[in-house]
């Protein structure tokens, strides 16, 4: 039985396994997305902590991600959570995500020519209005490429929630290591890599499609 | 219009930016500040519009102090225009003249008209232009653009932070050129900042020149290059002396004398004559004179169809011994006007000169 045909034969449960995976990719950058942005252009503002929190998140990024999992386990139970299930396999996810979002939006708003600010204070725009009609629209390509950078990892990381009961094709890679079968380690770990690049050349599109026409066009 | 009163500027660590400045902005004049790099000219105009705060002192525009209008409303009411010119790089050139219209809620196609009419104003074709993005522009194009943005909303006061500095030589020029035809136009109270006297002298009404954060002298570029007020003014002035010793040419030097005039107190039907010498002796213009050869105004082909008289009898003139530079003042003040009589201290004309001759040898040897 070659590969192919193991992984046709098991259709049903690598489909069903790649969807659980997305999911727990998706929700956790959707998270990552909604608490990185908002803080990374709050840190700009905000000089005088921006380094600590920075600091703080990129120490959360050095710890290796099996110990992540590990770590997030006795907190969660500190607040009565549950501990294994999607609930750690998310916080954790969502901690990993976060650094790449939140360094690429506070990178991309310090980058945006200070001519700009000042044209658009100058003319009377107001915070608010600088912050979407100047600082957003000029630093969407470097916020985009801080999601992807976040994105592709996660679909790797997530590969390790299964051990600790959240699903996804983890699961299928660890069945294969157990019981020493490459065709089931394949049948997870080739629907992960092919998850990740579709989900790397999706953002890329989406990113390009963002990006003002203006700041495409070379010099 | 701007009035500043004591005006000073203290820097964290008590680095002083200006110091108790005090001077006036008339309404409608162009005033440049100048002085050489960390004097605090810069410094002052961001003060206008609160970019920069004052440490103590007043400004007040309209009357009115600065702090007491809303800050977004006061900088709404005044073009601004920087050296790097700052359009926005993800919008089109339409997009960009449009910011503050649009801010302000202007319905679209008031928006498009008065983009469309401003890129005209500014010497750029709407149908070229409007859909380009910044990058595709050239520098000088895109201060057009810059200048465009500034008066998108009909602002009544206009400020400029070295507006042509970042240009090469040959595009400032053409750039300053038409900024003077544009500001006989438009009619705005223009303050801008340059450290280059010779845009000063070129532009501007009156200018105010500053030293080590406080006024050294204002007055009429004429005034400023006649009766320097202190050492420093006349080294401002020197680099560029032998420039602008040619500024204070005569108009006696250049005039062209021999000109036809009619005489006024000759009887018969004053325009009949006008219309008959116009025919024979092909002149665009004809002064009137008296009997003393008096000068009593000016017949022009457009007003020779005036119903009432053809004279234009307040029609300026300028004296034999007006430099250069005062000519260029009498230009500024009436941009449509082409020729001007020239009269002798006691009244006699002289002769007459054209707005070209005053301007081209003003930038042939400027």
């Amino acid at each position: 039985m070659t590969i192919l045909e193991f992984i046709m034969e098991r259709g049903d449960e690598i489909i069903l396994l790649t969807l659980e995976h997305l999911q727990l990719t998706v929700i956790s950058i959707g998270l990552a997305v909604l608490f990185a942005v908002p803080t990374g252009i709050f840190l700009t503002r905000t000089p005088k902590i921006s380094s600590t929190v920075m600091g703080v998140v990129s120490a959360i990024q050095t710890i290796p991600s099996l110990a992540l999992f590990g770590l997030v386990i006795p907190v969660l139970m500190m607040f009565g959570l549950p501990i294994i299930g999607w609930v750690p396999a998310l916080l954790a996810l969502f901690l990993y995500a976060l650094l790449p979002i939140l360094r690429n939006t506070f990178i991309g708003i310090k980058q945006v020519d200070q001519a700009m600010i000042e044209a658009g204070k100058g003319m009377g725009m107001t915070n608010g209005q600088i912050l979407w009609r100047v600082e957003l629209p000029l630093s969407l390509p470097i916020i985009m490429a801080g999601i992807r950078t976040s994105t592709v990892i996660s679909v790797g990381i997530a590969t390790l929630a299964a051990l600790i009961g959240a699903g996804g094709l983890g699961e299928l890679i660890f069945r294969g290591l157990r019981t020493i079968n490459y065709k089931l380690m394949l049948a997870g770990a080739i629907p992960a890599a092919s998850l990740a690049l579709l989900l790397d050349f999706a953002l890329s599109l989406a990113g390009r499609l963002l990006t003002p026409k203006g700041l495409k066009i070379a010099r | 219009m701007i009035r500043l009163e004591g005006v000073t500027k203290i820097y964290k660590g008590d680095v002083k930016g200006v110091e108790d400045l005090t001077f006036r902005c008339r309404e409608g004049e162009t005033l440049a500040l100048i002085g050489t790099s960390g004097c605090g000219k810069t410094t002052t105009l961001r003060m206008v519009n609160r970019l920069v705060d004052l440490t103590r002192g007043k400004i007040c525009v309209d009357g009115k102090d600065i702090y007491d209008y809303s800050v977004v409303k006061l900088r709404r009411s005044m073009g601004y225009v920087i050296q790097y010119i700052g359009l926005l790089p993800h919008l089109t050139v339409a997009r960009n003249i449009s910011v503050v219209p649009e801010l302000e809620g202007w319905p679209k196609a008031r928006i498009n008209d008065r983009v469309e009419s401003l890129l005209y104003m500014v010497g750029l074709d709407p149908e070229v232009y409007s859909d380009r993005y910044p990058v595709e522009l050239s520098g000088g194009q895109q201060q057009r653009v810059g200048i465009a943005r500034a008066l998108a909303a009909d602002p009544p006061i206009l400020l400029m932070d070295e507006p042509f500095g970042a240009l090469d030589p040959i595009t400032r020029q053409q750039l300053q050129d038409e900024f003077l035809t544009l500001k006989g136009r438009i009619k705005k109270t223009i303050v801008f900042v340059t450290h280059d006297i010779l845009e000063a002298v070129t532009l501007a009404d009156r200018m105010a020149v500053m030293n080590e954060g406080r006024l050294v002298q204002i007055g009429t570029p004429a005034d400023i290059i006649e009766k320097p007020a202190n050492q420093f003014v006349s080294d401002l002035l020197r680099t560029h002396y032998f420039q602008l010793s040619l500024s204070l040419v005569k108009m006696e030097d250049m005039m062209i004398r021999n000109v036809v005039t009619l005489v006024e107190e000759e009887g018969g039907d004053l325009k009949k004559r006008c219309t008959s010498i116009f025919r024979t002796r092909r002149v665009g213009s004809l002064p009137v004179v008296d009997r003393n050869s008096c000068y009593r105004g000016l017949v022009t082909r457009t007003s020779l169809r005036d119903p009432e008289t053809p004279v234009i009898y307040d029609y300026p003139a300028l004296k034999t011994t007006d430099t250069v530079v005062i000519a260029l003042d009498c230009l500024k003040r009436n941009p449509s006007l082409e020729i001007f009589p020239v009269v002798s201290s006691e009244g006699r004309l002289k002769g007459l000169v054209s707005r070209k001759a005053i301007r081209e040898h003003f930038t042939e040897n400027i």
